[in-house]
């Protein structure tokens, strides 16, 4: 979720949908509601409503400084266990 | 406004009571924010359709998913199991009434404890007081009818008694609903 907002501020609507479809994921939209707001307890995501063009106001996501801090430190994290993992099926440097 | 924006105001707000109700075991606050989420994400999803149909409606919501899994996503649907403070509380209460401080520290770890819900809470305090004055009553009346002093007396120190233990057995029912 915050590697989505990395990209840009996104709106509640667009991001759940982009998660929803994210490939391997089976998720309902709604269930990413609670993180969300989890996300925005610990500070690492901040909203702004802006007007819409058709509709209410809407509020738009973005990582916080304290987001962004904690989804770089997570990529690392990542990027190890999954060169870890690779190296265990011998799946390194496969597509 | 066709009759179709009609039908779809009536599935959502069909849709914003059930998650309402499936919402219940969650701390007040955190249900707010989870309808008012989702209120907000249904309204700005059919504020993104061109020409809102019944169906549309209907894929928003299939899409969100059901209340229940909603919910669940939000915190644990079970109660929280019973513990030391539920435990202690009921030992007071009802073993710990022949002390004086007994009945006192069963309400506080009553209150203490955030197992029972606050309806629960009340209606312990209100047996806790309601018994003993009930029995109170009835000494009087005893007295008044010319039975012996000791046989008021006895009466009414065994419904005093019987406030607490009351309670304590009210809230011990409690404690197996969690399960």
């Amino acid at each position: 979720m915050l590697a989505l907002l990395r990209d840009g501020d996104r709106y509640g609507v667009e991001l759940v949908r982009e998660l929803g479809q994210v490939d391997g994921l089976e998720i309902s939209e709604g269930t990413l509601y609670p993180l969300l707001s989890r996300l925005r307890r610990d500070g690492l995501v901040e909203t702004v409503w802006r007007e819409s063009p058709s509709g209410p106001p809407r509020r738009y996501y973005a990582l916080s400084r304290q987001g962004a801090d904690a989804l770089g430190a997570f990529t690392v994290e990542w990027a190890r266990f999954r060169d870890a993992v690779d190296g265990l099926l011998g799946t390194r440097g496969s597509p | 406004m066709s009759t179709s924006t009609t039908t779809g105001d009536r599935i959502v707000t069909a849709y914003l009571a059930d998650l309402r109700a499936a919402a219940a075991h969650l701390p007040p606050a955190t249900a707010d924010e989870l309808v008012a989420d989702i209120t907000e994400h249904i309204a700005a999803a059919r504020a993104d359709l061109p020409d809102e149909t019944e169906s549309d409606v209907r894929a928003i919501l299939y899409r969100l998913g059901s209340p229940a899994e909603i919910a669940s996503a939000a915190g644990p649907s079970a109660h929280p199991s019973p513990g030391g403070v539920e435990y202690g509380t009921i030992v007071a209460l009802t073993v710990g009434t022949a002390t004086f401080a007994g009945p006192i520290l069963g309400l506080v770890l009553m209150h203490v404890s955030r197992f029972w819900t606050p309806r629960e809470r009340r209606a312990a305090w209100a047996l806790f007081f309601a018994v003993p004055l009930a029995g109170l009553v009835c000494a009087f009346g005893f007295a008044y009818l010319g039975g012996a002093p000791w046989q008021g007396i006895a009466l009414g120190l065994a419904m005093v008694v019987a406030g607490p233990i009351t309670a304590g057995i009210f809230l011990a029912t409690g404690l197996r609903r969690a399960r």
